[in-house]
């Protein structure tokens, strides 16, 4: 269900509540895809300028967070394509990746295994598997997200825990992960 | 049914993580205890699902709000002698207003509520509304234990705030019913609201139900009335109308996966569940199957 936010509802107190109800999520969930929290601010900042300037036209869906998130998202990405551009005028290309996740396991061994899992990952199933596991996403908030449909979602999850368990194999099977 | 190996575990994935249906979590126990090395391999599964550790942010959301406020044109920039106007504009109003709004009113239902803003309530018998000190003037804020319809202003300068214990309904100019009773449910006739709970926010509109059940919302939409149970589907998928009939009925219904985009088109009034949902079966050419955990439209193909 769409709906039409009139300028005249969507005010400045709209614009605050929202702001300071998701600020935190919202900063957890762009560092994924800056990989810091200086770029993840600038990503938000962006995002939240953007809904005001386009208030009276923008549509939202239900949920706010699954909204911010997908907006986030495609800004985060939109930045890195620019900066790619300036960077191959200076030779100084890079392919761009979600930042890995910190794990912060007592057993040294075994988070630099279940990093070197998720880096085993093809790249649309590593953001799929981070969203889940990390960003405890549901299937159909990741679908709205990455704007991929549900059943793709599923399926990306599949092939991630197939690669991951075999990968993880001998640590799943001798104790209790993380 | 054969799974290749990724497809089965895309299924266990599924049923680990609750995002399962019915006839999937149904399919999974049995294969659980079709063989001993089953559970083992679920179990195995579940260690590399559970869930990575977040990275500790201690975000400064003022300072950012702050950011955010200073790029948006149109801040009101107070200047010394407008300051200074309105510090004696208040001393002048003196201590009248000051102790008028620093009385909380209480209306108890059954009764309509006209409020100073022109905002009225309807408060059904036993409910409660509270009207907190600076109303309209200050804030627009009211308290709510049990069910009202309100009829809310456009155009204030204030947000129109209803708080339900530790949630709390925003209201963006509109016409809609509460009910907080054993839960909260929200119907909105005309207009939008937005309803928080600390934890997440959901924009309502026109036609939305809401009902929040310890914390977790569930929303419908094509309600026309809540109390009536009057639902108007026009060309409408059947996952959003079993998502409707879920809410407003209470239940817990699926369906199988290739029949969630057949569109239906119908009207409903003060009918029971069972009568909605053998409608709605007729014309998508689906038989109603009832399990333990609840109710799954099947398809046809599939009832042998």
């Amino acid at each position: 269900m769409l709906f039409l936010y009139p300028v005249t509802m969507f005010d400045r107190h709209t614009l605050e509540t929202i702001f300071k109800e998701h600020h935190a999520q919202c900063l957890v969930f762009a560092v994924h895809y800056t990989g810091n929290e200086h770029d993840a601010e600038e990503v938000i900042q962006q995002v939240f300028l953007r809904l005001w300037e386009k208030r009276a036209t923008i549509e939202i869906s239900g949920v706010v967070r699954s909204y911010l998130f997908a907006a986030i998202r495609n800004t985060a990405i939109s930045n890195w394509r620019k900066e790619t551009v300036r960077r191959e005028k200076e030779n100084v290309a890079g392919t761009f990746r979600m930042a890995d996740p910190v794990v912060q396991s007592p057993v040294w061994e075994l988070e630099r295994s279940y990093l070197q899992a998720l880096a085993v990952l093809p790249e649309r199933c590593r953001e799929v598997f981070i969203l889940s596991r990390q960003e405890q996403l549901k299937y159909s908030e990741i679908a709205e997200v990455m704007n991929i449909s549900v059943k793709t979602v599923e399926n990306q999850m599949g092939k991630a825990l197939k690669i991951m368990h075999k990968e993880l194999h001998e640590y799943t099977n001798s104790m209790q992960l993380l | 049914m054969l799974y290749s190996d990724e497809a089965l575990h895309a299924l266990l994935c599924k049923y680990v993580l609750s995002e399962a249906g019915e006839e999937e979590r149904l399919w999974v126990e049995e294969w659980l205890q079709s063989n001993p090395e089953h559970p083992q391999l679920l179990c195995s599964l579940e260690k590399v699902l559970a869930e990575i550790p977040r990275r500790e942010h201690t975000p400064n959301t003022e300072l950012a709000w702050q950011r955010l406020s200073a790029k948006i044109p149109g801040q009101r920039k107070f200047k010394m002698w407008w300051m200074a106007a309105a510090t004696l504009l208040l001393i002048a109003g003196g201590w009248w207003t000051m102790v008028r709004e620093g009385r909380t009113q209480i209306f108890t239902g059954p009764l309509l509520a006209q409020l100073d803003d022109g905002s009225s309530i309807k408060l059904d018998s036993g409910t409660q509304l509270q009207v907190l000190p600076g109303f309209g003037k200050r804030q627009r804020l009211v308290k709510l234990k049990g069910k009202a319809v309100f009829n809310v202003t456009h155009g204030a300068v204030h947000p129109f705030i209803v708080r339900l214990g530790d949630q709390e309904v925003k209201v963006l100019g509109t016409q809609f019913m509460i009910d907080y009773r054993d839960h909260l449910r929200v119907h909105v006739n005309s207009g939008r609201v937005m309803v928080i709970n600390g934890k997440d926010s959901v924009l309502l509109s026109t036609g939305m139900l809401l009902e929040s059940v310890k914390g977790v919302f569930n929303t419908a939409a094509h309600v026309i009335n809540a109390d009536k149970k009057e639902l108007v589907f026009s060309d409408t998928p059947l996952r959003e109308v079993l998502q409707t009939i879920g809410v407003v009925y209470d239940k817990k219904i699926t369906a199988d996966s290739v029949l969630l985009q057949l569109p239906v088109t119908a009207t409903f009034t003060g009918e029971s569940a069972e009568n909605v949902l053998a409608a709605i079966a007729y014309m998508t050419n689906t038989i109603v199957v009832q399990y333990s955990t609840g109710t799954v439209l099947r398809s046809m193909k599939n009832k042998i």
